[in-house]
């Protein structure tokens, strides 16, 4: 079980790491887990560790609070205003900082660990436990210190994709963080780094409790960097608003859950069921139904009547899927799943059809739709 | 009427295929989202803005979300039409709490590591791309071994291997169409496989497969001849 304290001390840890690449100097960490607690409760730590690290990178004993503002924008690259500042200051109860007429006074250091191990340790161990037959220890010298790099760099990894915008999500440059981890493993020199990277891309997909953990706080971590980057106020959202209005799911969401092997259907399942634990009430559209059905009888014919083999069929993630399907089934059984997906959206998730309302159509607004279209598809 | 008969079954082809390969008609799609957004729209002014800014499409298409956006901002409203699954996913893990999350934590995490640090595959193995074969001879998925195994036994099994993995689709077929027909090979493998009890179906696909990919490489010789002259 990890402990608050352990995390701590490895993104404390990471704090040097990354002050040791100055280019990454903006991703510095400090967090605290929020998987044992209430989601406030841990935000209002994350911010008391933001507070912590910016004091204890002084080597004086008096600060201004606008030199510990200026200070966790240089650290942490986000706006932390004085009066926020002020406000933490006011919570603290820790006999090492005294805080009078915006002047912070430092009776010695603030204790923060810089000890990796505590929490590292466990995941290696497990690691290791799982695929020691693949290593030698005591040829791979530095095995050790190659795993710990590698999750410095997915921690970073995880920081990044969550700064991204909704519109690049698809430009995530997944395969030069493919290259990094390659590049530590060939710096390390590990003996077989291909497959030490197999191995540890299948750990990180693996059931281990450990690593669940790790990876969940780090998001959660990386979500309060967000939040405080966009200047939202942490404490006053609530997911108990009583109106939840309808979600309409597009046909490629209804095909993420049909495809397991799709790279977005863990991501769309994990999505369905929070909404659907939020209280929304999801459904899709006749006309989404209808699409849909082309998509299948279209992959069908691909299937069945083309007796090439084109380009498309590896476009269409319908076939893609089936083809990776570990299960083996044949066509007609995969043809039968996918048009029976009307019940597996009812029964998993939740979601019906919806009962398109009438409404009289606005014709100009659609026009509007089409010319947008238009311009965009040039 | 011989030029006639390889026009026909040339257009025929090709109409079929001009259904079938594309995954849908470019009309329809569009029209598809503009239904939607209108009855985002229509949700919108009867309802109002709900929690989260919902009523919202969840969509993975990009383009849809860019021209939901770019209304919203020279339509002045405030309100958009489409989130990203992945956005909407994001925005919901910064609500919860341990609650939500336990019991879900393997789904959870895998959609966090896919999304942000492994890449996902792109390109078909050998193994699935033989599974395709096979549909494509008329067999089925399971049959998928004995393509294999025709593959693996060729010289060009790691041209093939190489041409999947770079997706290159022109030097996957011509590989594909090479291994089938080689004559020799094929007939060397058919023989040692027809004793075999209850695979006449499998043999017989294989053969015609084979006979297919003679016929048209020699149709594709003649027409670049033609072409030549």
């Amino acid at each position: 079980m990890l402990r608050k304290l352990e995390l701590t001390k490895l993104f404390v840890s990471l704090k040097y790491y990354f002050i040791c690449f100055p280019s990454m100097q903006k991703d510095l960490l400090e967090i605290i887990p929020i998987l044992e607690g209430n989601l406030n409760t841990c935000r209002e730590e994350i911010h008391k560790q933001i507070i912590y690290t910016a004091l204890n990178s002084f080597d004086k004993q008096k600060i201004e609070i606008r030199e510990v503002s200026s200070r966790i924008k240089e650290l942490f690259g986000v706006n932390y205003p004085e009066e926020k500042v002020a406000h933490q200051l006011e919570e603290l109860d820790l006999c090492e900082i005294k805080f009078e007429n915006n002047i912070v006074t430092l009776t010695g250091n603030i204790p923060q660990d810089n000890n990796i191990n505590g929490v590292i340790d466990p995941l290696f161990n497990e690691f290791m436990r799982r695929y020691k037959k693949h290593y030698d220890i005591y040829l791979d010298n530095y095995l050790k210190n190659t795993f710990i790099k590698c999750f410095e760099q997915i921690v970073g990894f995880i920081i990044k994709s969550q700064e991204i915008n909704e519109l690049n999500l698809d430009t995530i440059d997944l395969k030069s963080n493919d290259e990094i981890i390659k590049e530590i493993l060939v710096d390390f020199k590990v003996s077989n780094p291909d497959k030490f990277r197999s191995k540890l891309y299948e750990f990180l997909l693996s059931d281990s409790e450990n690593k669940n953990k790790f990876i969940l706080s780090v998001h959660q971590y990386a979500i309060s960097l967000d939040l405080l980057n966009r200047s939202s106020d942490l404490y006053t959202y609530s997911k108990d608003y009583p109106d939840k209005g309808i979600l309409l799911i597009d046909t490629n969401i209804i095909t993420s859950v049909l495809c397991k092997y799709n790279r977005f259907h863990d991501t769309v399942v994990s999505m369905l069921s929070l909404s659907k634990k939020f209280g929304f009430d999801i459904r899709y559209s006749r006309e989404t139904k209808n699409e849909l059905l082309r998509l299948i009888n279209s992959a069908d014919i691909m299937m069945r009547v083309t007796k090439s083999v084109t380009k498309y069929e590896r476009k269409n993630e319908l076939i893609t899927d089936y083809l990776r399907d570990a299960s083996k089934p044949n066509w007609t059984e995969k043809f039968i799943f996918y048009n029976s997906f009307e019940n597996i959206l009812r029964t998993k998730f939740e979601v019906e059809l919806l009962d398109d309302p009438c409404f009289e159509e606005d014709k100009d607004f659609s026009d509007y739709i089409l010319q947008v279209y238009d311009i965009t598809l040039c | 009427m011989k030029k006639i008969k390889i026009f026909l079954i040339i257009y025929c082809r090709s109409t079929i295929l001009h259904y079938a390969e594309r995954e849908l008609p470019v009309k329809s799609a569009v029209d598809h989202d503009v239904y939607l957004i209108n009855l985002v729209n229509y949700y919108k002014h009867s309802e109002g803005n709900r929690q989260f800014g919902s009523p919202w499409i969840i969509s993975l298409h990009n383009q849809f979300i860019f021209v939901s956006d770019y209304i919203k901002t020279n339509k002045n409203l405030d309100y958009g039409f489409v989130i990203h699954a992945q956005k909407w996913f994001n925005l919901l893990m910064e609500f919860c709490d341990i609650d939500d999350i336990r019991g879900n934590e393997n789904l959870l995490t895998s959609a966090i590591i896919k999304y942000s640090i492994i890449p996902p595959k792109n390109s078909l193995t050998l193994d699935e791309y033989c599974k395709l074969l096979a549909n494509k001879m008329g067999l089925e998925g399971a049959d998928a071994e004995y393509v294999l195994d025709i593959i693996t036994k060729s010289k060009l099994k790691s041209d093939l291997e190489k041409s999947l993995e770079t997706n290159d689709a022109e030097n996957i077929t011509d590989k594909t169409y090479e291994i089938f027909a080689n004559v020799s090979a094929m007939d060397k493998f058919i023989a040692q496989r027809e004793s075999e009890k209850g695979k006449d179906r499998i043999i017989q696909g294989l053969k015609d497969f084979q006979k297919k990919v003679i016929a048209e490489r020699i149709f594709i010789k003649k027409c670049c001849h033609l072409q030549v002259l």
